[in-house]
């Protein structure tokens, strides 16, 4: 399972191995995607976990 | 002697009488002769300007029918090469009209054609208009300020109905009593000041206009400024109540008082 | 809520790392107990659901604007039960994150980047399988800004332009699925504090905007309108058939642009908060909500051919 949580449009490429479920966090806040991680850590305990927070360029005004 | 004086009795009889050149025959005279001279001017003027009317038109009709013919010409190229489609997938959904673009393009070339008939018209109009008469003065400038004004009239028309309305949706969705009061003064604002710039574009009135425009515009703000501010206390302590709810800042409630019930989430 | 570029990053994202079902979470997700997650998570990954919709429990009282229009309007023309067509939560197979990618990438290049997608909508159309999840309780975030004028305008707005692009779906007959979940039958707290307030804005506004409700309802609506407008506070209630004819002619008249959009949405408002006032009294008199929300959402159906019959002929008021 892979994590991702990203706060804009954008996505910074990140090298990551394949997975089976992709959890897409939108425009959470970082003290709550610490949290969500440790449910998702319950909910699928015998699963790996890789997690990766992007701190992402917002778009610029003039597009 | 006495000849002297009945030749001088004699003259000033004649004196006080009617002078020659004063009779009655010789006024109707004249005058027949000025009501003729300017039926005749005008009757000139008019034969000199009807050739441009008649042109006027010709040329509207003869421009109106190429448009007309352009048009459906247009339409069945622009069918036959498939031009929605191709500009669809050039354009994807950047861009999407409310009406197929064949249909904006034969309809834009017929207006052109109409406009340019018009243009025309008016222009041979106003050339048979200024050698008809003999004075050097153009009708087109007045025209073209005419169709200036008549355009400010309906935008302005267009503009106080749209502004009435929001004012009016607006106010109502914020529970303002004198909600309706509030959207007729800025309909009425709007179509004073449109009425001033239509009169002020036309060259009518002058100095009056701008007077009576400005104490009547005045008047209207004065008067809507003093209902909102007299009728909006109930707004603003909501307001401050709702702004004071968000920060917090209420204190706690006393013991024994019940808390309040369930707030409304709309969303 | 989640934005077109949401969905195409997690598209691409998935089809990097050739994921076989994706989760998507909005703000307030540490509040999902690991459970839901792992159901949520599991209707997609079995291969037969393309999107898996939380149903929530939410607090009293909440939801309304879902409650009254959202959902009776999704239910009856995109045949679904989905009791929240709008969530922050989703659980998408590949093709259905392609399928919403595409749509995103269309708002994205309109620069419409906080424009709405449907993901139930977009299923349905597609023939995509959904099922609804009983997630529990989660924290819903509010708008920094709570202006009902605002949010009611933009997410019905949105809704009323989709039902516009997928006319020619939703007007052939369609079956709707029988109801897999049970339903809520909790008796909620009085609620009714603010129902006077909201029928004086009712009454405001009846005695206001008849020159605008006129160009949009039929005279039968008008003079139900009224009628109610006379009731006492306490009595005050909005029959379920006449709240679904007067959204249904909104639709029309949104579709029409028989006035500007956003003054229709913006008169649209103190229609909502009677129906809010007459929700609240219903349920302070003893019925459940969800009971009387599911009988909104089964007049919304029963009079759906109107709807079509006005949108094919829209110069003709039917009775």
């Amino acid at each position: 399972m892979t994590t991702e949580n990203s706060t804009s449009a954008e996505t910074a490429t990140i090298d990551l191995t394949t997975a089976d479920l992709l959890v897409v966090g939108s425009a959470i806040p970082p003290e709550e995607f610490e949290a969500v991680l440790a449910n998702l850590a319950e909910a699928f305990p015998d699963c790996g976990t890789t997690a990766a927070r992007s701190q992402c360029a917002r778009k610029s005004a003039h597009h | 002697m006495h000849n002297l004086m009945a030749n001088i009795s004699v003259t000033s009889r004649l004196a006080f009488a009617t002078p020659p050149y004063l009779d009655d025959s010789t006024i109707w005279h004249h005058m027949s002769d000025a009501l003729h001279q300017s039926m005749y001017r005008v009757l000139t003027l008019l034969i000199a300007v009807l050739p441009g009317i008649l042109a006027f038109f010709v040329a509207l009709t003869i421009f109106t029918l190429c448009g007309m013919l352009i048009s459906w010409l247009l339409r069945r190229c622009l069918s036959w090469i498939k031009f929605d489609l191709r500009l669809a997938r050039l354009s994807g959904d950047a861009w999407v009209p409310s009406s197929p673009p064949t249909e904006i393009v034969a309809r834009a070339s017929f207006w052109i054609c109409v406009l340019f008939g018009l243009i025309i018209g008016v222009s041979a109009f106003d050339a048979s208009y200024a050698t008809g008469t003999a004075l050097p003065i153009s009708l087109l400038p007045y025209v073209t300020h005419a169709v200036g004004a008549v355009f400010i009239l309906i935008a302005g028309v267009v503009i106080a109905r749209f502004l009435a309305r929001s004012v009016l949706i607006g106010a109502v969705n914020a529970q303002l009593q004198y909600a309706r009061f509030l959207s007729l003064g800025v309909k009425w604002l709007v179509m004073v000041l449109t009425a001033a710039m239509v009169l002020d574009h036309l060259e009518i009135g002058g100095n009056i206009v701008e007077l009576a425009f400005g104490i009547l515009f005045g008047g209207i703000v004065l008067t809507l400024a003093l209902a909102v501010g007299l009728g909006s206390r109930d707004l603003v302590s909501r307001s401050l109540e709702s702004h004071v709810d968000r920060t917090g800042e209420r204190s706690p409630l006393p013991h024994g008082v019940p808390p309040p019930a369930e707030q409304i989430r709309h969303f | 809520m989640l934005k077109p570029a949401d969905f195409v990053n997690a598209f691409e994202i998935a089809r990097e790392q050739q994921a076989r079902a994706i989760l998507m979470l909005g703000p307030g997700a540490h509040s999902l107990k690991p459970q839901a997650l792992r159901e949520l998570a599991n209707a997609v990954f079995s291969g037969s659901i393309d999107l898996a919709v939380p149903r929530y429990t939410l607090p009293p009282h909440s939801g309304l604007i879902n409650s009254a229009i959202l959902y009776p309007l999704t239910r009856a023309l995109f045949a679904t039960r989905t009791r929240f067509p709008l969530t922050i939560d989703l659980g998408l197979s590949i093709r259905m994150a392609e399928r919403l990618a595409t749509v995103g990438k269309r708002f994205a290049a309109a620069n419409q980047d906080d424009a709405l997608l449907w993901p139930v909508n977009e299923a349905a159309v597609a023939a995509f399988q959904v099922d609804e999840v009983e997630v529990g309780t989660r924290d819903v975030p509010q708008p920094s800004d709570p202006d009902i004028n605002a949010i009611l305008q933009l997410v019905t707005g949105s809704l009323f332009a989709e039902i516009e692009s997928k006319a020619t779906f939703w007007q052939r007959p369609r079956r709707l699925p029988a109801p897999r979940l049970q339903l809520d039958e909790t008796l909620l707290s009085d609620g009714t504090a603010d129902v006077p307030r909201m029928v004086e804005a009712f009454r405001l506004a009846n005695s206001n905007l008849q020159e605008i409700w006129c160009l949009v309802l039929p005279p039968n609506s008008l003079l139900a309108l009224k009628r109610i407008s006379a009731l006492d506070a306490g009595m005050f209630r909005m029959p379920e058939n006449l709240w679904a004819r007067i959204i249904f002619d909104f639709v029309v008249a949104y579709r029409l642009r028989t006035i500007n959009r956003g003054h229709l949405l913006g008169a649209l408002i103190p229609l909502y908060l009677a129906w809010v006032a007459g929700h609240l009294n219903v349920t302070a008199s003893g019925m459940p909500s969800e009971r009387h929300i599911e009988a909104v959402a089964a007049a919304f159906e029963a009079d759906k051919s109107y709807l079509v019959a006005r949108w094919r002929w829209p110069d003709r008021f039917n009775s």
